[in-house]
């Protein structure tokens, strides 16, 4: 059997549905008249986990001579590091540093995620989207963030 | 009918206002400036702007957002035409004839045509809302807490049926975002649920940090990965004017586009993304020379795009009247409205009517701006065509993750955002459809209060979704859809097993 992003997909659901009926019992179902607040989780749980069984069998029965899908290509994996990365560590950054080490951080990290990116339009990049976020969201409306934050 | 004329008049005091056609200025070229961007569709131009509209006045807020989501269409078409790459489903059957068109040098004309039938189209969607809704909010008065239950099952089945990726995997999806829409406090009983003892959780995921993550996020990734650049059509965009041929053929078209996509936009779910594909068939199977289809068509570009534009007016009734969105757009759109602290509904023409009808009357303003702004600034559209992807793309992450840390000032929802990218990408990968994702998540919290209520209404009893006609259509309808679907499926399983 070869594996296909439908068996990730199918233990997904069965993974979720599980947690959520699991859950949903010790909220507390009630009854059909008075329905707790555990009464959804369960019903949809369950619903989810027959989902996930049925696309499992479906993936089982079809994946005879289908190309198997690799969850992520190997060139999205650069992009899909860096982009988290950055956001992450902007996350991080923008709480007691403040925006502009964030944003600093969030850009170049950033930049990282495509190979076609020059190290020389990278001040520049810094510079442009800088002033364009700074333009907009502190002076254009008004959201008093700080900027800079020297107490660290 | 005089109370019909008095409400335009109102709607239209109310969107003619100074600050009202500001935030309509804003929002159509906005949203024209960066669904213009390739691989800016409108759903990602609106997930982003919505933390922009927090701050505002509701009705000034949805003027903004309508404003967005007119010029992010009307953006998506000129990348479509002039690029052949379609921001979202609906806009790809407009790469087929447009950008053949914008090849043989009538690039100028195409994008006349789908601005003047977007517009005509527009209008008419206008026109009918205006027509329509009140009528449609006083049935919808009559629904009970298991018809709306019933509609929602309804709307999410339906929606599914069409999900890229099959029915299960749609439905999943679905099911997966209504239960992620129950985070937080139980409002029947105050208990926590899924919160992991994370106290930001307890007033739930907020949507536009999800909105974000799922579309935005996702879709960087995926781009800068398919690294196959899409070649830039810089040649000239020639004379905007159609010819008085392509006129002859083009009129038609919108006419029969915006009929079929009128139609199509009221219907719960599946409507948006059926209308224009639809709209292209009927022209090519009408037409009398079929073959001419795909090599540059004027009625190729102008039948659909008016379909598409007529389906996302009328598919604001389901949406404003009902609380049932019908596609991803449209939930964004209600998300915006509860955040606001407006509850769609039959009420809402009667409770809201300065914002109801001020809303209608600066959706047809926003269509009239599009034509008279967006015409004459092709050419500065063209130009941001060109500017490279490697560049784009921090540019547009810098504006989420500033857009989102705005709303809460808390970094866990910088956090919330890496999580839901992550999450929206894999399914993205995995064929899930995000539409329905999205879809369940905001109609999630409205089928389970509904659901409860009519349950304790009829005493446990769960014939009533049965016993009362309405309600008994919506389930039919549904289950009717849902087999037509899983057959099919089933069908389709089976031919790829014995293949």
């Amino acid at each position: 059997m070869k594996f296909h992003a439908d068996h990730a997909v199918g233990v997904l659901f069965i993974a979720a549905g599980g947690v959520a009926a699991y859950l949903g019992v010790d909220y507390g179902f009630g009854s059909l008249s008075e329905m707790g607040p555990g009464a959804l989780p369960i019903l949809l749980g369950a619903t989810l986990l027959i989902f996930g069984v049925a696309l499992l069998l479906q993936a089982h029965l079809a994946s005879e001579g289908r190309p198997s899908i690799a969850l992520m290509p190997r060139e999205e994996l650069r992009p899909f590091v860096a982009i988290l990365a950055a956001l992450f560590v902007f996350g991080l950054l923008v709480d007691s540093a403040g925006l502009l080490p964030g944003l600093f951080a969030l850009v170049c990290i950033g930049w990282l995620a495509d190979r076609r990116g020059r190290l020389k339009e990278l001040p520049l990049l810094l510079l442009a989207i800088g002033a364009i976020i700074v333009a907009i969201f502190y002076f254009g409306l008004g959201i008093p963030f700080h900027l800079l934050d020297w107490s660290i | 009918m005089p109370d019909f004329f008095s409400s335009i008049v109102l709607g239209l005091q109310v969107a003619a206002s100074i600050d009202n056609l500001f935030y309509c200025l804003l929002g159509v070229t906005l949203g024209t400036a960066i669904g213009v961007l390739p691989g800016v569709g409108p759903i990602i131009t609106i997930s982003l702007l919505l933390p922009l509209t927090f701050g505002l006045p509701p009705t000034g807020s949805l003027i903004l957002l309508a404003g967005i989501y007119y010029g992010a269409a009307y953006g998506g078409s000129t990348t479509s035409i002039l690029l052949n790459l379609p921001g979202e489903a609906s806009s790809a059957v407009t790469c087929l004839d447009g950008h053949q068109m914008a090849r043989r040098g009538r690039a100028g004309s195409a994008l006349a045509i789908a601005a003047l039938g977007s517009f005509f189209a527009g209008t008419v969607g206008t026109v009918l809302i205006a027509a329509a809704a009140p009528a449609m909010a006083s049935i919808a008065a009559r629904f009970g807490s298991a018809e709306y239950a019933a509609l929602v099952f309804c709307a999410l089945v339906a929606t599914a049926s069409i999900a890229k990726g099959g029915f299960i995997k749609g439905i999943g999806s679905g099911v997966l975002g209504v239960l992620l829409g129950l985070v937080g406090a139980d409002v029947a009983s105050g208990v926590f649920r899924f919160t992991f003892g994370i106290s930001e959780l307890r007033d739930g995921i907020d949507f536009a940090v999800l909105a974000v993550g799922l579309f935005a996020v996702s879709e960087i990734i995926t781009t800068i990965g398919s690294a196959g650049k899409p070649e830039i059509v810089t040649s000239k965009v020639g004379r905007l004017w159609p010819s008085r041929d392509e006129f002859r053929r083009a009129w038609p078209a919108v006419l029969r586009g915006t009929t079929l996509g009128s139609f199509l936009g009221i219907l719960p779910g599946a409507g948006l993304a059926m209308s224009s594909f639809s709209a292209y068939m009927v022209e090519k199977s009408i037409s009398e020379q079929p073959d001419r289809f795909g090599a540059g068509a004027v009625e190729g570009v102008a039948a659909p795009e008016a379909a598409n534009n007529a389906a996302s007016q009328t598919a604001f009734i389901p949406t404003l009247m009902l609380g049932v969105p019908g596609s991803p757009v449209m939930a964004l759109f209600l998300g915006a409205l509860m955040i606001q602290g407006i509850n769609p509904g039959p009420s809402m023409i009667s409770n809201n009517p300065a914002l109801f009808w001020g809303l209608v009357g600066s959706m047809w303003i926003g269509n009239l701006m599009l034509v008279i702004l967006n015409l004459p600034l092709i050419g500065l559209w063209v130009k941001l065509l060109a500017v490279p992807y490697h560049w784009l793309y921090l540019f547009v992450l810098a504006f989420a993750c500033v857009g989102v840390y705005s709303i809460g000032f808390s970094s866990l929802q910088i956090l919330t955002l890496v999580v839901f990218g992550a999450v929206g990408y894999l399914l993205k990968r995995a064929d899930c459809s995000l539409a329905m994702f999205i879809l369940g998540f905001v109609l999630g919290p409205m089928f389970e209060e509904n659901f409860r209520r009519a349950m304790s209404l009829s005493r446990g009893d769960p014939m009533t979704f049965i016993h009362r006609p309405i309600s008994l259509t919506f389930l039919v309808l549904g289950i009717a859809i849902l087999l037509a679907a899983t057959t099919s499926l089933v069908r389709k399983g089976a031919q790829e097993a014995t293949d």
